[in-house]
Order: structure tokens, then sequence, then C-alpha cells
């Protein structure tokens, strides 16, 4: 019997043994996590998050410039798996949970948690200079107030939120106007963080020869990326005098190229988007062709219209439409898609110059594009007169900014919508903005 | 309880032998059935720990320790227990009748305690080596299940050879979050049942456009494939909460407790089984009838031409036939033996099973060998290990969805009969003309996924004491599941899709090694007592789960020419994904016998997992029940009926958050994917929002019921209620897009199953002649979703116009909705779960040589969602594309493509699935004894020859393949997706079994 109570204590022991296996913690064993980044993060882990951050601007941009491309009608798509591109899209009837709707408006406000997260974990990093976080907060903000605008172009007078900082706690939605200050203000915010941030940034922009950055990849270059997106919003607020001065504190030169800017990099490869605006002439199945409005309305020899088009082996019709050139914008898979150029600065210098009354910049800018984009001849018109410069500055916006995903928000800025939209069928119109998706009204309690 | 206590006695009375008494009774148990004697019988004088067993010859002697008022009671496995007072009778002689109603079963109902299936509370489904394999020779243990239990819904994924099967107990327990399977614990060993990805989504881009390399989509087998039938002894079936609450936060969608075959004493038995067999398709489609009228329909410009010439030269093909018609040879060997002493027993097996699909190149082959040994050390100690290792393998082609023309499936039905696909006399395959060429992509390419696995159990039990009115015993157990699947695939740079299309990649080699890593111990104290009229038990436990997965796959593309070696290529790809959990439970349960008049049990587990939330919060899951033996109270008085039991029970259990079942991503986490840009690697915020404060579904479940037997117990009733609620139901709610989440997973909603389960046994003739056992089950649930904190939201297949499942409050989970024409947005068109399922099982021995039997098994009322008809269509094959059903002057195929691309009409991709299945159907011959006798010079005990059949019988009114599918594999609510599926077989066997 002794040894059997004996036993009884190793069974207790036992017992206790299982018992006694605290519970780790359990962390992600396959990903960082959000709860582990933003702690105590190193330049490592920061950089990372700028690297997620620029990688994710690129998806479902294709969706974005397919969108406005055909409400602008720049272009079409023929797509036999999706009827809607040649329905819904140039119907206006537009559905507020389909993929033009909702894919790049989701994937915008995903970069900007990114650049959130990337914000609030260099703030907290103890282990880096305060002129390194400057560098990270000015680039996040700069981005962040870029993928705010693309959602705001497409949603228009609808107004978007911009104070998501706190993902449990949105901001309400604010107007158009308003959604540009802000857009303004955060520009403004990370130029100033940019200012501050030393010679260098503790990441690179340009690991790769075919970065969209080359050039833009230093705390004070990367400022001036963001001073032109900055202009880009000044005219988008009619605030003519400060797009001239943001102008001047960008890039824009008329001693560099018109492609100099910042590019989106697309690359084939495993993990990496593929420029998807891209398809090769004369394909079959799912195609995009130029409208044709583009080509008839060129003037004679525009080298705009040789370089973006290309006439096909035969032309194709797809619902009542026809369309006789294929776009060629783009060469490969590979290619870059602009971000912001010094092509779309010197338009932009034209345009707050016309405006401000300063029409000699203003023509010697549109006569630059006319002679080294377009291989056309001194702009011809009256000079002296605001309306003219102004219809010859949205054409030289047109074919310069083709396929960029420019005409419709332009026309829409001049309210002109009503009046340039082609309307090729019967049922078809012109629309001013995309509705608010889904999951946002239903967020919102209108729905 | 009074069983156990029954069993510790009789197992003293090996050692304890023969107190000189005044009287001694003797006799000779029989089996009335066959008049044979019945060797092993405990023989106990009622009230002491007086007892004995019977001899070989059925002979038992006993002295009585108290001749007045003495009752002996003779029990044996498989038996009815008797009672017999003694009564001054010097001789008795009582006849056992066999337990057909499994009256006397023993069931495991608590983790560490046994209850006679008479004292149960609960209705738990036993499934019986007879039962299971008797009829005829399943594939796998959950193919063989069918039919055979209430209240489970078992849906077979595809007709691939080698597992894929879903079991749902008592409704759907989950939206997704929570494990839709039960658990399955094999001798105190929780097995792994995970099916996992071979990655051919790169090639069919099934799934995000074949960016990613797993995918739910590419058909794979569920790991529960691996074990053999034939080493199974009994399966065990806890269908809802009140009955698995004990297992706690892993049981919500029940527990399957598969108990292997054991030893006994005396003569070692030897036993050969060989099974041979053929496979072929069950239900063979046909394809659109094709003339030179109709033949620029079906295939455009060219095809009336083509119809022409191969119609001259007699080259039309039937592309199904050659697909599908191969004939699968089965051979299945097994060989076992069981035998020991008093102390040691042990029962091992080996098997080897081989099968060929339908398709060429496809099968399944399964190796198991088995190793059983309970050892009893002395009165103290006794343990017992269970080894088991199995080598398998199964070849499932490229079947299911696909986006590139890759799925032989799919290519099949965009091929028409004058195409030709045949290779030229140099092996040359010409190009498909629509998807790739299927007959060379089956000759092709290498498809295989191969498992080695072992699962090992090991239990030590020590008996502190063991008095006439208490006993302590330590329950102490340890199991082990751990086993590697390697997947490979190989598409040489020949192929057709590797040459061209939209995943073509100049070649795709892959190898995938998934390892798993499962161990779960537990340690238990059952404390026993007798106080006057009441048993009691208590025990007290503590349990530890640790279960580890890896899984990695990597692809190589552009190969070297002809080479399948993942550093013979340019482009190389890898998944990756990892999990460790932890759970830790502790138990507590008491058990009181009252006479076995009244069964009171309650209990209550705590858990803990890593993979909750908050790993340091308990989660307890408290269960109760009563169960009523009317029978036993000396007010009954009712002759016809024998038993009568009524019982209630409540329990809840949990459901584990389970990570994603492809990435592995626990739903607590919010996690960052890798996003690469411009030669810097990134981190991207996941657009799904974790929830760290994630806890386990919960259900909830009431059971009521009886259960009767009557007519000297040859009919049994059992009737069952239940209502299982589960609660903080795991959803992925929608997030307001501009917070960058897309996605949030969080405790969101509640469901209800409701349901009925009946089961009758009935032994209508019983004599030496005729043995006619029968019985039949008739289950129904009924789900609805009865909160749901996150808006409607629809899941499990592809779009609503295509049909698709909606979780709406108030209605089905399982619901299918999509629009109909004029329609404001999606109506109800369906259900998955089917109103009624029914199973009659018969059993005839006659003239005690020949054996038939036969399952009928029929699900009614269920809906799929059919879109292989939709993409045959496209093809302009599919067989009912010029007919009109509904008779609106629009062919079946016009107004399907024309649903398509209008979007506006769902109506006609749901489709009634019910059917009525012949599952299995047996004869048997047992040869006649004496002739074996002689012929084998007594060395041979017994031999039996049979022929059998599995599923031999579809009535449906279904157009797919079988009504039985799923796209998505194992899916909490998505079932019915056809997609050009793998069509599913009948079997055929003829079977020779030797006793020795």
């Amino acid at each position: 019997m002794k040894n059997i109570n004996n036993l009884k204590y190793y069974f207790i022991i036992l017992v206790l043994l299982v018992a006694s296996c605290n519970l780790d913690e359990e962390v992600d064993p396959n990903r960082p996590t959000l709860s582990s980044v933003p702690v105590d993060a190193t330049a490592a882990t920061l950089n990372n998050l700028v690297a997620g951050t620029l990688s994710n601007m690129l998806t479902n941009y294709v969706t974005y410039i397919d969108a406005v491309g055909i409400a602008g009608r720049e272009h079409y798509r023929f797509s036999p798996a999706d009827p809607r591109f040649v329905g819904d899209l140039l119907t206006g009837n537009l559905d507020n949970n389909a993929f033009y709707t909702t894919n790049s408006y989701t994937e915008r406000y995903q970069v900007v948690r990114n650049a959130e997260i990337l914000i609030d974990a260099a703030t907290n990093s103890p282990f880096i200079a305060d002129s390194a976080i400057a560098g990270y907060i000015g680039l996040a903000q700069t981005i962040q107030a870029h993928e705010l605008l693309i959602a705001l172009n497409q949603q228009g007078e609808n107004g978007i939120r911009v104070d998501v900082a706190d993902f449990e706690n949105l901001g309400p939605f604010v107007s158009e106007d308003e959604a540009l200050a802000a857009i303004s203000t955060l520009l403004q915010d990370g130029f100033t963080n940019l200012s501050n941030a030393g010679e260098g940034f503790l990441f690179t922009l340009t690991a790769s020869t075919t970065s969209g950055f080359i050039g833009l990849n230093t705390p004070e270059t990367f400022g001036q990326f963001n001073r032109a997106l900055a202009a880009r919003v000044f005219v988008y607020r009619e605030l003519w005098e400060q797009a001239i001065t943001a102008v001047s504190q960008s890039f824009q030169s008329s001693n560099i190229p018109l492609e100099f800017g910042a590019y989106y990099d697309f690359e084939q490869g495993a993990g990496l988007l593929q420029n998807q605006l891209f398809i090769a002439p004369n394909s079959s199945g799912d195609i995009r062709l130029v409208h044709p409005d583009f080509l008839n309305d060129a003037e004679a020899n525009d080298a705009r219209v040789e370089r973006f088009t290309q006439i096909r082996d035969s032309p194709v019709t797809n619902t009542n439409l026809t369309g006789t050139h294929d776009i060629t914008r783009y060469s490969s898979l590979n290619d870059n898609i602009p971000i912001i150029t010094n092509e779309e600065l010197t338009l932009i210098l034209a345009e707050a110059s016309i405006q401000t009354g300063d029409f000699t910049t203003a023509v010697s800018a549109l006569n630059e594009i006319r002679q080294e984009s377009g291989g056309l001849g001194e702009f011809s018109g009256p000079t002296d007169n605001e309306a003219p410069l102004i219809d010859e500055m949205l054409n030289q916006r047109r074919y310069s900014l083709y396929f960029l995903g420019h005409r419709w928000v332009d026309l829409r800025r001049y309210n002109r919508l009503s009046t340039d939209i082609p309307i090729d069928r019967a049922g078809d119109t012109a629309y001013d903005r995309f509705p608010r998706p889904l999951q946002e009204e239903i967020a919102d309690g209108t729905n | 309880m009074k069983y156990i206590n029954i069993l510790i006695i009789s197992l003293l009375l090996f050692s304890v032998n023969g107190f000189a008494q005044s009287l001694t009774v003797k006799g000779k148990v029989t089996d009335p059935a066959t008049g044979d004697p019945l060797t092993g019988v405990n023989v106990i004088e009622k009230g002491t720990v007086n007892g004995t067993i019977t001899d070989i010859e059925g002979n038992y002697q006993i002295s009585l320790k108290n001749a007045e008022n003495a009752v002996l009671v003779y029990s044996f496995i498989g038996y009815i227990t008797q009672e017999i007072d003694v009564n001054g009778q010097s001789v008795i002689n009582p006849e056992l009748s066999s337990d057909v109603l499994n009256l006397e079963e023993v069931v495991v109902t608590g983790l560490a305690t046994n209850v006679k299936r008479s004292n149960l509370a609960n209705a738990v489904s036993t499934v019986s080596s007879e039962k299971l394999t008797g009829t005829t020779s399943p594939q796998t243990l959950d193919k063989a299940l069918y039919g055979k239990l209430t209240g489970a819904n078992i849906v077979a994924n595809s007709g691939a050879p080698g597992g894929g099967i879903s079991i749902k107990l008592r409704g759907i327990s989950t939206l997704g979050g929570g494990s839709s399977e039960p658990l399955y614990i094999i001798d105190g060993v929780y097995i792994d049942n995970s099916a996992i990805s071979n990655g051919s989504n790169t090639a069919t881009a099934a799934s995000a456009g074949g960016s990613v390399i797993s995918s739910t989509q590419d058909n794979p087998s569920n790991r529960i494939a691996d074990l053999n039938p034939d080493d199974i002894a009994s399966v065990e079936i806890l269908k809802g909460a009140s009955a698995s609450a004990i297992y706690g936060a892993r049981a919500n969608a029940g527990v399957v407790i598969i108990t292997t075959k054991k030893g006994s004493d005396g003569k070692t038995k030897i036993s050969y089984s060989q099974d041979l067999g053929f496979a072929s398709i069950l239900n063979p489609l046909g394809t659109r009838a094709v003339s030179h009228d109709n033949a620029f329909d079906v295939g455009g410009a060219g095809a009336v031409e083509a119809f022409d010439n191969a119609l001259v030269n007699n080259s039309l093909v039937n592309y199904e036939d050659e697909l599908y018609g191969n004939v699968g040879f089965i051979t299945r060997s097994n060989l076992s033996a069981s035998g020991g002493d008093d102390k040691t027993k042990f029962f091992t097996s080996i098997s080897y099973d081989d099968e060929d699909g339908i398709v060429d190149g496809t099968g399944f082959d399964r190796f198991s060998a088995r190793l059983n040994v309970d050892h009893r050390v002395s009165k103290v100690f006794d343990f017992g290990v269970n080894a088991n290792y199995i080598q398998s393998s199964a070849q499932r082609s490229i079947t299911n969805n696909d986006n590139s023309g890759v799925s032989i499936g799919i290519s099949l039905i965009n091929t028409t009969p004058w195409d030709n696909l045949f290779p030229d006399a140099d092996g040359i395959f010409p190009n498909g003309p629509s998807g790739s060429n299927f007959l060379q992509t089956v000759a092709l390419s290498t498809v295989n996924e191969e498992t080695d696995r072992f699962v090992l159990g090991g239990n030590l039990n020590i008996n502190f004491f063991n008095k006439e009115d208490s006993y302590l015993q330590a329950k102490l157990q340890a199991g082990l599941d751990a086993y590697t699947t390697e997947t490979t695939l190989f598409f040489p740079e020949i192929l057709q899709f590797q040459q061209a299309g939209p995943t073509a990649t100049n070649g795709l080699f892959s190898r995938g090694d998934n390892t798993i890593f499962n161990y779960n111990l537990s340690a238990f104290l059952v404390y026993g007592s007798k106080i006057s009229d009441f048993d009691l038990t208590t025990s007290v436990g503590i349990t530890r789960l640790d279960f580890n997965q890896n899984r990695t796959t990597t692809q190589a593309q552009n190969l070297v020419s002809g080479t399948s070696n993942l550093s013979q290529a340019t482009n190389l790809s890898t998944f990756d994904a990892e999990l460790e959990s932890v759970d830790v439970g502790y138990v507590i349960q008491q058990e009181l016998n009252y006479l076995d008049r009244i069964i009171l049990t309650g209990g209550v587990r705590a858990d803990q997992s890593t993979l909750i939330g908050d790993e340091d919060e308990l989660f307890f899951f408290p269960k109760g029940s009563a169960a009523f033996n009317l029978h036993n109270f000396d007010f009954w008085n009712v002759p016809i009926i024998d038993k009568l039991k009524v019982r209630f029970a409540y329990g809840e259990a949990g459901g584990i958050p389970v990570p994603n079942l492809v990435t592995l991503n626990q739903p607590q986490f919010t996690g960052f994917a890798g996003s690469n840009i411009s030669g810097s690697t990134g981190s991207l915020i996941s657009n799904t929002l974790g929830d760290p404060n994630i806890e386990p579904e919960r259900s909830r479940e009431i059971e009521t019921g009886f259960d009767l037997a009557a007519f000297d117990n040859k009919l049994s009733f059992t009737a069952t209620y239940y209502r299982k609620t589960v609660d903080d139901l795991i959803l992925t709610a929608n997030q307001p897009t501009s917070s960058g989440f897309s996605f949030i997973q969080t405790n969101a909603g509640e469901l209800r199953n409701e349901g009925v389960e009946l089961s009758l046994t009935a032994i209508p003739i019983q004599n030496k002649n005729i043995n006619w056992e029968v019985t039949t089950n008739w289950w129904f649930n009924n789900p609805e979703v009865t909160r749901l904190d996150v808006d409607p939201f629809t899941t499990g297949a592809f779009a609503s116009f295509l049909g698709i499942f909606r979780i709406q409050e108030g209605q089905s989970p399982t619901e299918i909705v999509g629009p109909i024409p004029g329609s404001d947005g999606d109506v109800p068109l369906g259900d998955a779960t089917p109103d009624f399922e029914w199973s009659i099982y018969n059993k005839v021995t006659f003239f005690q040589d020949f054996e038939f039997s036969m399952l009928w098994h029929w699900a009614e009322g269920q809906e799929n969602i059919q879109l292989t008809n939709l993409l045959s269509d496209f093809g302009g094959t599919s067989p009912d594309f010029d007919a009109d059903n509904d008779g609106n002057g629009v062919s079946n195929g016009d107004q399907r493509v024309g649903a398509f691309f209008a979007g506006n009409d769902a109506s006609v991709f749901v489709e009634d699935a019910s059917y009525v299945k012949l599952r299995e159907i047996s004869l048997y011959y047992t040869l006649p004894s004496a002739w074996v006798d002689s012929f084998s010079k007594g060395t041979i005990e017994r031999i039996k020859v049979g022929v059998s059949g599995n599923n031999l019988v579809l009535f449906t009114d279904y157009t797919g393949y079988d009504p039985e599918v799923s796209n998505f594999g194992n899916n909490g609510v998505s079932v019915g997706v056809d997609v050009a599926p793998f069509p599913s077989s009948r079997r055929a066997f003829f079977h020779l079994k030797i006793d020795f």
C-alpha cells in the first residue's frame, strides 16, 4: 500500500506539470501584425512600411484609369468577361458596389491606412533621430494626400472622408471643397516635415533602376514632388497664385524633359504588379480602344496621337461602339505610369497663369508643350484673351495627359461635361461623379 | 457506472476463485439464434463480487455465497444481459440473445468514463464495425458513415478517389469562423483532418486569378481518409453540445470518437480478407446531340464542315467516355491477428488498398499497419498502446473551377465530338480547340499527394484502490498524430496550357511539404463510490492539445525541358504558412446512478487556447443531463414494453476561432502582407481587421427524447428533439472602406438548428433459418440565423447572379439567393439544407450461412448551385442544351447563357438536388464448416465469400454528375456548388474472408 500512496504523489506532480504550462502570448507565426509593428519600430520595419505604402498605390490604379477614362470618353474597353465597361460606364447607370466604384477607392484608403501606421510607428520609434522621423512622416503625408485626391476625383461632389486616422472613429464625409482644402493642408504638413528631414531619408526609394522616384528620392526633391501635387490641388481649388508658387517650388522646369516626374513602378515578377494598361496592339478579347473623338478632334500631325495610338489591322465593334485604334501609350507590362510629370506641371503653370492674367507665361508654357510634346507649331489663336487660351490649355491637357485620368476631371472643373462629352449611343450619358461605395453608405447610416 | 464496477469486479475474479458455500449452480450458456455455446460469459451472483466465466464449451459452475434469494447475472459483450432467480435450481442453461439493439453497448461519454447505452441521456449514434465495413468496402472512414446515423448531413465534395467529405452534425455550427467539421478522436488521439491544397491554383487560376498558390478550390482530400476503416471497432458520434460539452472549445461541430479493435483472451484469431473490385462512372451525362443542322450552333464557323467530315470518317468521339470511361481496378487486402491472455491482449493488422479512378492515372492507395496492445501489469497498473503507421497517396487530377482552360472537366465540356484530341503516331497531342487538350493533360501531368503518418496513443491506468464500495483510479493518456503530406504537381512544358493561355509558364513543377505535428495529453482521476442505492462517479482532469502545422509549397516555372526539379527553372515562388496552438482544458464531472433508474450527470469544462484573443481567459462549458429508466421502477408494469427511458440533456461547447484554411492566418490578428516595389521589400496592412478580443463560438443545446424497447427487445425506437443555438458566431463583416479595412472578423451573430431524429430498429423474424434485422433512420434539421449584428451578406459562391448563399437574420444560413427577372434585388431560390434525410438498412441472414444486406439513403429537398451546365453551354455541349424544360420557347442552353449575360436570373442555376442512393448492398455466404474443416484439416475456421456494391444506384432529377458535390471543399456554408467536378463512381466488389 505504501507504494501506491507514493504513486499518488507522482500523479499529482504529473497533473501539475501539465497544468503549469502557462500559455504564452500568441504571436502570429506568419506575418508582422498591427499589434507588433507600431511598437518600438526599427528603421527596417519603417522602411518595409514605406515600400508597402508605395506598392499599394499601384493596386487597382488601372481600374481608376478605366473608370475615369471611359467616363471622360478617352477610351473604350471591350471585355468579354465584363459587359459593364460598355454598359454602366457609358450609360451612367452606375452601381455603388461595382468594381469601378469600389476597387480603387478601397485601395486608396488602404494606402492611407498603411501610411498612417507608418506615421504612428515612426513617431513612437525610440531608435531614430527626429529628422529621420520627419522624413517618414513627410513621405507618408504626401502619399496620403495623393491617395485621398484620387479617391475624391472619382467621388466629385459626393465628397469623401478625410479624417480617417482613427479607424474605429472615422470622421464625417466632407464636401469636395472641404476635402480639397484638407488635402492641401496635409500636403503642406508633409512639406514642412520634409523640410525638417535633413539631407537624406533612412529609406531608399530607388533600390531598382525602374523606380518611380528617380531624382525625387531625397527630402528636398521629394518635397518638390509634394509641391507638384500641391500645385495640382491648388488649380482644382482655383487658388491660382498658390498654384504658381507651388509650381515654382516643384521640379517644374523648361530645362528638363517633360517626362521627368514621379511614376508608379510597374514590373513583371513574383509579387509585383504589371502595367495592365498595356495590351498588345491588335489583340482580341479583352481590349482597350481609342475613343474616335480623340482622333477626330486632334490637330493634324500631332505627335502625341502618333505616340499614344496605333491603327488596328481591323476595327472592332461592340454594342454599337466601334474603335479603330489601339492605345499605345505603354509598350510593355513593365512600363511605369506617371503620377505627376513636368509636362502636367507646365500645363498647370499655363492654366494658373491664364487665370491670373499672365498670358505671356501661359502662352510660352503652352507653346513648349505644343512643340516638345506635340511636335506642333506655336499656338496660332488669340493670345490676349482668356477664353481661347483656356480652350487651348484644356486641349493641350487632353492630348498631353491622354489616358492618365485627367480629361473627365478637367471637363468637370470647367463645367464642360454636358457639352464636351460625346454621347455615342442613345441612352449613354455624361455624369460627374461615381456613387459613394455601398460599404461607406452602410457605415454612414444613409442606406 | 455500474458496468464499470462489474468490469472491475470481474477482473478481480480472475484471481479470486471460489468461496466454499452451500449451493453450486452449473449450466451451459448458448446463443439461441445459432445454438452455439458462448465462451467467456460473465456469470455473477448479483450484489456480490462472486462470479465466474464460461469455458470454451459454454459451461460454468458457480458456488453461491448466499443461496437464498440468489440472482445470477449473465453478461457478455454483444449480448443482452440476463438475470435469473436461482430459486434453488442447481442447473441453469440460459440463452443469451444477441444485442442487436445495442442496449448493452458501452458508450464513451466523459473523457475518462463510460456509460452503458441504456443509461445514456443523449442520443449518441454508434456505428459498429459490422455496420461500418461489414457490408461493402468503403474507401475511407467518412464515406462509410453515410446513412448510418441520424442527424448527420454527409456530402462528398467530388468523386475523386481518396476522401474529400464534409460531415455536418445537426446542421452547420459555424459560418466559417469555427471548425465546420467534427472533432475526430481515435483511441484518445486527436486526429488532424486538414485538407491541404496542392497548389494547382497557379495553373487553374480558380482563385484570385492564379496569383496565389494555395486555394480551397483544388479539391484536396481531407486527412481522415488515412484511417483504415477495417481497424475500427466502433464509431461514436456526439452530435451536439449537450453530448460533447466535456470536449470543450473544439466540440461545437460534434465529436467523432473512434475506437479501434482490441484483442481478447483465448485463442489467437487470424483473419485474412481480400476484396477485388471495380469502379466505373456512376452517372454519365452524355453530351448534346449533334447533327449537320446544329453543328454551327455548337461550334460556330467551320463546325458544320468538321461535323460532316467526322461523320463520313466515322470519327465522332464520345469524349466523356474517353475521359471518364476508365474502369478502375480495386484491390483491398487485410490481414489481422488478435488474441492474448488474461494479462496481455493484442490486435494487429496490415492492410493495403489500391484503387484506380475512372480517369486514367487517378487513384488512391493506402498502406496501414497497426498494433494495439493492452497489458495488465498488476492489480494496480494497466496500460495500452495503439500504434498506427499509414502511407497513403492519391492522384486526383485537376477538376473543379478553373479560369484558364486547364481543369479537365472544363476542357471536356468545351470539346465537341468532331474535335480530334488524340495523339498522332509520334505521340504528339494536337491542341484542343477550347481549353487545353485534356487527354494530353491526363496523360502527361502529375498530380499527386502522398502522406506518411504515425498515430500513436498510449494510456496508463492506475488503480489506487478498488474496494467493494469505492475505487480510485488515475487515467493518463497521451496521443500523437504526426504526418507529412507531400504534394507534387508536374505540368511539363509541352502541355498545351503551359505553351499558351493565361497561366502558361512553359512548364510548372510544384512541391509541397506539409508537416503536421499534433499531440495531446490528459490526466484524470476517477473516484467511484456506492452509497446505499446510489453509485457515484466523480472525475476531474486536465487536458492539453498542441497542434502544429508547417505548410510550404514551392513552385518552379519555365522549366528546363523535360525536367521536374525545382532548381531547373527560372522562376520560383513559394507559399509558406505556419500554425502553432496550445489548448488547455480543465474538467470536472459528477455522475450519479440510482439503481439504473435515474442517472444524473453534471459537469463543466474550462478551456483556454492560444487561438483565442485572450489566451489566459478561461471559457466555461457546463453540461447537465438526466435519464430516467422508467422500466426499472417498481411501478412499471407494461408487459409489451421492455424498456422505456426518457432523457434530457443540456450542454455548451465551443467553436475555437480557426485559422484560415489556406493561409493559416488567425482571426485574432491584423497582419501585414508582403508587398514589394522597386526592389524594396514592403509590408502592407491586411484589408481584414482581426479582433484581438476574439472569443470562441458557443453552442448551447438542449436535447430531449425517449428510447423504447419492446416485444422481447425485438424492436427499439428512439426519438430525439434538439435545439442548438450557436452564439458569438465569428463573421467577416464589412467595414467602411475609408477605414483602410474592408472586412472585420468578429463575434457577431447567432444561429439556431432545430431538428428531430427518429430511429427504429426491429427484428421482425428471428429463428434458426431466418434472421431479419431492419433499421430505419429519419431526421431533419431546420437552421435559422437568429441574430446578425452585421449587415446581411452573401458568401460561399461566385456572384449573386449565379446564385449565392445569403446570411440574413430570420433566414436559413444555407439559403441560396439570386435575382430573377423583374425582382428588386436578390430573392430566395433554394436552400442547401435537405428537408429531411431517410435511410433504411436491412440485413437478412438465412440458413445461417447466407447474409444479405442493403442500405438505402434518401436526401430530400436540398438545392445546389449548378454551374457545370452553364459552362457546358458556353462550350455548346450541354446534354440538355436544346431541350426547353420550362416550355417558354427558349432552349435551356440559350436561356442559361442569356441569364448569365443579362445577370438577371439566377433561378436557372439553382437546382433541386434530392436523391436516393443505394449506398451499400451485399450478399455473403459462409462455406459449410464441416467442409472447410475437412478441406483444411482444421486449420481454417471459417471461409466467407461475398459480393457487394457501393453507390450502385442513384435516383435523382439533378442534371449534374452527382447531387453530392462541393467546389469549395469543406466549408461552413458553401456546399453544393457544382463546377465541373470529378464525377462520382459506383464500386462493385468480390470478397473473400478467411478466419484461421
